[in-house]
């Protein structure tokens, strides 16, 4: 078939493939006249069209899954292939798999090692493949593992080669430690077999410790000559032009990283000098249990290959001697030219050292293999070089003693840095405490800089790092300062300083603020101000508040001039939203940096400030600080306060409604952020961009971004904001109504909050989970989550926090119709809400109280709750359409329950134009009232057309309550439409999802529903069952909800006018 | 063995930017880190619980691809090559498990009706298949190895082959119609 006469049936394919077969047929009449060979070909594979929906559905791993899981237990087992039957499966590798097999002409063990098709895929590639494993072949030697041959059956190519029963050497040195002649008399025969391979222009390219094997006579054989070349090492020079190869060339590395040589690393050629450098790195591991180069990533291993001068094996095993150090440091020259020139060579130095060992005593390497923790290998390591080589070799134990006296005495002090690392370390610190973490993290990188062993910066780096949510940087700059204090004796305070910053970093934050608290007990009082503002400030990261503004108080007390005590204690007011202290402290501590011309100081308290009237629903002034700060980090051209003010100026855009502007800003942020590598920023601006887009109800936008933020942060390791971007997506599926994706992203964010003891972003966790899991209709899992969120608020003192847990759980109750209960916490939530000013929650709970108070009929306090509401949503920062669209919700459902059908229809119909196309639930809701009001009022056809959308619309929502909702709405209208068999099955599904929540209310009008219908359809029986279980139910609400509340329902027009016709029903009856 | 990350990453970008070679230096590098992974996943699994083929390249990308200073479009060129090297991987072992004469035990029948199992995908003849598509119909090719072998979404797709998501769907459908065909001559 050509490509064009696919096209064209395609073309013909596409338009009748999902089409019923009368119209098929007749389109194909149509479009393939005069071709009946076209109309052939695409019935033809039509005809696969019921076999073609479960084709290929799954992808081909996860369909393979069982059967590469039956693999690993029987493996191949069973085959023949050739003359070799297969046994077990040995391993997977890089160059393949490699089975056991049996030789059946021979009657003999071998290995078989199946190589990958790529290499197939090219005939020169190919040949060239079986040349050099046939050249491998012609290796004969007791630590060669044997090739035996190379065949092509099948169209595989596998080769076969010398079965060693035994260990790997590196499983060997995983179980233990070798002891020095055992890893002298390995390296001594790698070498051996190296000699001999290199004698015949063979490299093997990639020794390392899973290519030795030691058979169960302990003697080393060596596996994989040559082969890594095949897989991208260089091969021949005449191949380096060909495109067509599918091996590779120059410029490309193969190996395995920790063991690669310089020249390697760089892509250069190798030669047999390369092998005996991985030899060095054997030895190396072997003698001091550790690998000489290593890293997180490869690209970091290669680094320190190509750069770091590893320390002498005998710095962690006081037994090597100083010609075995350097036997295996000149093996690991970085210049060729500097190591052993042959296997030869290197052997003979060993085997030198093996005879001198010889005659000495018998010496282990065994006890002394670091274990990087112990304090013993430390000091071990310090007295190590501190003794000066050649070392001589003392037992063990008498070590021990020396070590003791050793810690006492002659640990080296910790030299003072030089003044100018000491000017930058202050100037880190300074800014760390007034929270400029960029400016701090540039500070204290330059005092590392000038002095490497200045502990403390090390440190203070950390936390700035930490601050900025790098936190794999941190964690090195962590080691880096916990190892030079291990090294050199640290001075009071300085010990604890660093012991204080540690924990804070590693966010073990009560040991952090014990240390400070001693440091503060003896600082003297110049200094005490900067110590009060540190421990402050550990408090507040472990959500001490109180405690937290108190040494802040304590600071400024001191020093009425300290800054960034001021800041700080302006920060912290304002998250509490205490205007008036953070608005004192933040004028305090503009003036004292204005005086101090410290610009950057300014900056940041205009930007502090405008979030404070953020945060306070003051959007003008919030917008006029936070231009002053954007305006003054342009002056100063501090990029990292530039992208800050652009992203909290983008919020408010958002806010007032400007979106363009809001996305500018936003987008120039993200440029600044981007161009000057700040990750973290980059990452937390594509998440605030996010969130202008789902303010606006751009759920697709919004995504977008959040998961660019995903995949940066993890890219990045930025944990933080990983964790911030799954919980904001998690929102945005979970507004969706796509609860359980929702889940999922929340779950996956929860462990990092909950270990790393982030409580305030827990608890947002908490919240989210707890509002799915009751969109899902699980009331117990959705309290659950809630009551663990109140506690947690509790813990933090966290009024908001508290206020706004009170509200879901209100509607969790509200949902489940126990409305009294549902009262109590939303009045709790309003009552707070109001005492901490913040206005647009206390609009939120108005409307949720009225949202109960109504069904109880409490008339007049619904009123003036939806009246508050009103006042609020449509206040002077703008018209909130959400709480805008509840509000009418709320006031067309208790006109509904009032029989005021018309007035209900027009805050229906207002509530719905807010709502649709944004709002789905609101929506829906709406609808629903919406068609009750029609139909009421005499259209229930049109009604029940609105009525059905709806219950189709919350079907797709799968929220299970406003689903049942609908259908009882959609019941009431089939009824008065006179669809009384439709209407009878729409109420008993109803009545099923209303008993399985508890939903008592909603339950007896199902069934009064219910009886009605039965009643039209002459069944008595029926009618008479389910009017009983009505009567039953509704009697029951005295009880569920007191006998107040239950009095203002039945004083309801419409619960009265249900009641009476219930009366009617059970009155046939008798 | 482990590949640097930095060749793999100078591969793609060598590849972006026209470097045809690049992209068959790329796929045996690919290729061992992919199937070893794949074979760790396996080992996790246990038979019923879900494996997402897609987690598993997104794992290898991370792995394998130095970030700094890639570019978005990278991420979906390297799934490109993930699930290209996917399906050379599965159709290895397909062709592995073929190539041998396997004892066959003789089930019961009346056993064997109870053992509704679902006819595996015949992975051998469905390559040679693709292989065809790949002549008269590259795109819809791409598109198949992208979804089947790489298990990625609609869109993901979309965005990798810089096609909009509805001719994805569509080239599915077709694709899969024609695959079938083309499997099952007879019919």
């Amino acid at each position: 078939m050509t490509p064009e006469r696919w096209q064209q049936i395609d073309n013909v394919l596409q338009r009748v493939v999902d089409i019923g077969a009368v119209e098929r047929t007749a389109l194909l009449d149509k479009l393939c006249t005069g071709d009946e060979g076209l109309r052939q070909e695409v019935e033809s594979l039509i005809s696969f069209q019921q076999m073609a929906q479960k084709f290929l559905e799954v992808p081909a791993l996860e369909e393979a899954a069982s059967l590469f899981c039956d693999d690993e237990a029987n493996s191949l087992e069973g085959l023949v292939i050739g003359r070799y039957r297969i046994e077990a499966r040995l391993g997977v590798g890089g160059m393949g798999e490699v089975y056991l097999a049996e030789d059946t002409n021979l009657d003999t063990k071998v290995a078989i090692k199946f190589l990958p098709s790529y290499l197939e895929a090219d005939e020169r590639a190919k040949r060239r493949l079986i040349m050099e494993a046939k050249a491998v072949a012609q290796l004969d030697h007791p630590n060669i593992c044997r090739v035996y041959e190379v065949k092509e059956e099948a169209n595989r190519n596998f080769i076969v080669m010398q079965y060693v029963e035994g260990q790997t050497l590196a499983e060997k040195i995983k179980d233990k430690p070798l002891t020095l002649r055992e890893t002298l008399r390995f390296g001594s025969q790698i070498l051996d077999a190296l000699a001999e391979a290199h004698s015949r222009g063979i490299v093997h390219r990639d020794i390392k410790p899973q290519n030795v094997m030691i058979n169960t006579s302990a003697k080393v054989k060596v596996l994989d000559f040559g082969l890594v070349k095949l897989l991208g090492g260089t091969i021949g020079e005449g191949d380096a032009h060909k495109r067509s190869s599918l091996l590779s060339r120059p410029g490309q590395r193969a190996g395995t990283p920790p063991y690669m040589s310089p020249e390697q690393a760089r892509g250069e050629a190798v030669d047999a000098r390369s092998d005996l450098f991985a030899v060095g790195v054997i030895l190396y591991e072997c003698l001091s249990g550790r690998r000489p180069f290593s890293g997180a990533t490869d690209e970091k291993i290669l680094t320190q290959v190509r750069r770091l001068h590893p320390p002498p094996p005998s710095q962690f095993n006081i037994n090597v001697s100083l010609e075995l150090d350097n036997a295996v440091l000149k093996a690991l020259a970085k210049e060729r030219g500097a190591r052993y020139q042959s296997a030869n060579e290197f052997l003979s130095d060993l085997r030198g050292i093996a005879a001198k060992l010889k005659a000495q005593d018998e010496l282990e390497t065994q006890p002394v293999i670091p274990r990087p923790n112990t304090r013993t290998v430390r000091t071990l390591t310090a007295l190590k070089s501190a003794l000066q080589r050649p070392t001589v070799s003392v037992p063990f134990f008498g070590v021990a003693i020396v070590v003791l006296l050793w810690l006492f005495t002659t640990t080296p002090s910790m030299r003072p840095p030089p003044p100018e690392a000491m000017r930058w370390y202050e100037q880190g610190t300074a800014a760390l405490r007034e929270g400029t973490y960029h400016k701090a993290s540039k500070a204290l990188e330059q005092a590392t800089k000038i002095d490497a062993k200045f502990a403390l910066a090390h440190a203070r780096l950390a936390e700035a790092y930490a601050e900025l949510d790098y936190t794999d940087k941190a964690k090195d700059e962590i080691i880096r300062a916990e190892s030079l204090a291990n090294e050199f004796r640290m001075q009071q305070p300085d010990a604890l300083y660093l012991q204080a910053v540690t924990r804070t970093v590693l966010r073990d934050f009560g040991p952090a603020i014990e240390s400070y608290r001693k440091i503060a007990q003896r600082a003297p009082d110049k200094d005490k101000a900067l110590v009060y503002v540190d421990l402050g400030r550990a408090y507040e990261k472990n959500d001490q508040l109180k405690e937290a503004r108190e040494n802040y108080f304590e600071a400024i007390k001191l020093d009425p001039q300290d800054a960034a005590a001021l800041l700080r204690l302006g920060v912290l007011c304002s998250q509490q939203q205490d205007f008036t202290c953070a608005l004192d402290s933040f004028q305090k501590a503009e003036a004292i940096y204005q005086a101090q011309s410290n610009l950057e100081g300014v900056t940041e308290v205009f930007y502090q400030r405008g979030f404070l009237f953020l945060n306070g629903d003051r959007v003008p002034d919030a917008r006029a600080e936070l231009e002053k700060a954007l305006q003054l980090a342009n002056t100063t051209k501090n990029q990292y306060q530039q992208i800050r003010a652009l992203l909290a100026l983008s919020s408010v855009s958002a806010i007032e409604g400007h979106n363009v502007q809001a996305e500018q800003q936003a987008t120039e942020a993200i440029e600044l952020a981007r161009t000057n590598g700040v990750e973290n920023e980059f990452a937390s601006g594509l998440i605030w961009l996010g969130n202008s887009f789902l303010l606006r109800g751009d759920y697709s936008e919004a995504e977008k971004y959040y998961q660019r933020a995903l995949d940066l942060a993890q890219r990045d390791k930025l944990r933080l904001n990983e964790a911030w971007a799954r919980l904001q997506l998690g929102s945005l599926r979970i507004s969706e109504h796509k609860t359980d994706e929702g889940l999922s992203y929340i779950e996956q964010a929860l462990p990092f909050y909950r270990q790393g003891g982030y409580r305030k972003w827990l608890s947002t966790a908490l919240a989210l989970r707890g509002r799915a899991l009751r969109y899902k209709g699980d009331y117990d899992g959705a309290l659950k989550a809630f009551n663990e969120q109140l506690q947690l608020g509790e813990q933090l003192g966290d009024q908001s926090q508290a206020a706004f847990v009170h509200e879901e759980i209100g509607s969790v109750l509200s949902d489940k119709e126990q409305y009294p209960e549902a009262l109590r916490h939303f009045d709790k939530s309003h009552e707070i809400n109001s005492a901490l000013n913040a206005r647009l929650y206390v609009g939120y709970s108005a409307m949720q109280r009225a949202s109960v108070l109504w069904q109880v009929g409490r008339y007049e306090e619904t009123t003036a709750a939806l009246h508050e509401a009103f006042d609020i949503a449509s206040g002077p920062s703008g018209t909130n359409r959400l709480l805008l669209a509840a509000i009418y919700i709320i006031d067309a459902l208790a006109e509904l329950s009032e029989l005021h059908n018309r007035q209900a229809g027009v805050k229906g119909r207002q509530a719905l134009s807010l709502a649709v196309n944004q709002y789905p639930v609101t929506a829906i809701e709406a609808r629903c009232l919406l068609g009750v009001a029609q139909s009421r009022s005499g259209a229930p056809r049109a009604g029940g057309i609105l009525c059905a959308s709806a219950v189709d619309m919350a079907t797709q929502t799968g929220d299970p309550h406003l689903v049942s909702a609908t259908l009882l709405a959609h019941a009431e209208i089939l009824l008065d439409g006179g669809d009384s068999s439709r209407a009878l099955q729409t109420a008993l599904q109803a009545q099923q999802s209303f008993a399985g929540v508890g939903q008592k209310d909603s339950e007896w009008r199902a069934y009064l529903i219910a009886a009605r219908a039965s009643q039209r359809l002459g069944n008595e029986t029926a009618m008479r069952e389910y009017a009983t279980s009505a009567e039953v139910l509704l009697a029951s609400l005295e009880q569920e909800w007191g006998a107040e509340a239950y009095r203002g329902y039945l004083s309801r027009n419409d619960v009265q006018r249900l009641q009476r016709q219930l009366g009617v029903l059970l009155n046939l009856q008798t | 063995m482990l590949t640097s990350p930095n060749s793999i990453t100078k591969l793609l970008i060598g590849w972006r930017e026209g470097d045809e070679t690049a992209l068959d230096r790329l796929m045996p590098l690919v290729y061992v880190e992919m199937r070893r992974m794949a074979h760790q996943y396996m080992r996790r699994e246990r038979p019923g619980h879900t494996l997402q083929t897609s987690d598993l390249l997104n794992d290898a990308y991370l792995r394998l691809v130095d970030h700094k200073g890639m570019r978005w479009q990278n991420r979906a060129h390297f799934y490109t090559v993930a699930a290209q090297a996917m399906r050379r991987i599965l159709v290895d072992h397909a062709r592995t498990r073929n190539a041998g004469k396997r004892k066959v035990d003789l089930v019961d029948i009346d056993q064997a009706a109870h053992v509704v199992q679902k006819q595996p995908t015949d992975l051998v003849a469905l390559d040679e298949a693709l292989s065809e598509l790949e002549v008269i119909d590259p795109r819809k090719c791409h598109v198949v190895i992208m979804k089947y072998f790489g298990g990625m979404k609609d869109e993901e797709t979309a965005e990798a082959l810089g096609i909009s998501t509805a001719t994805v769907s569509r080239d599915w459908t077709s694709a899969r119609l024609w695959l079938l065909k083309a499997m099952n001559p007879k019919a």
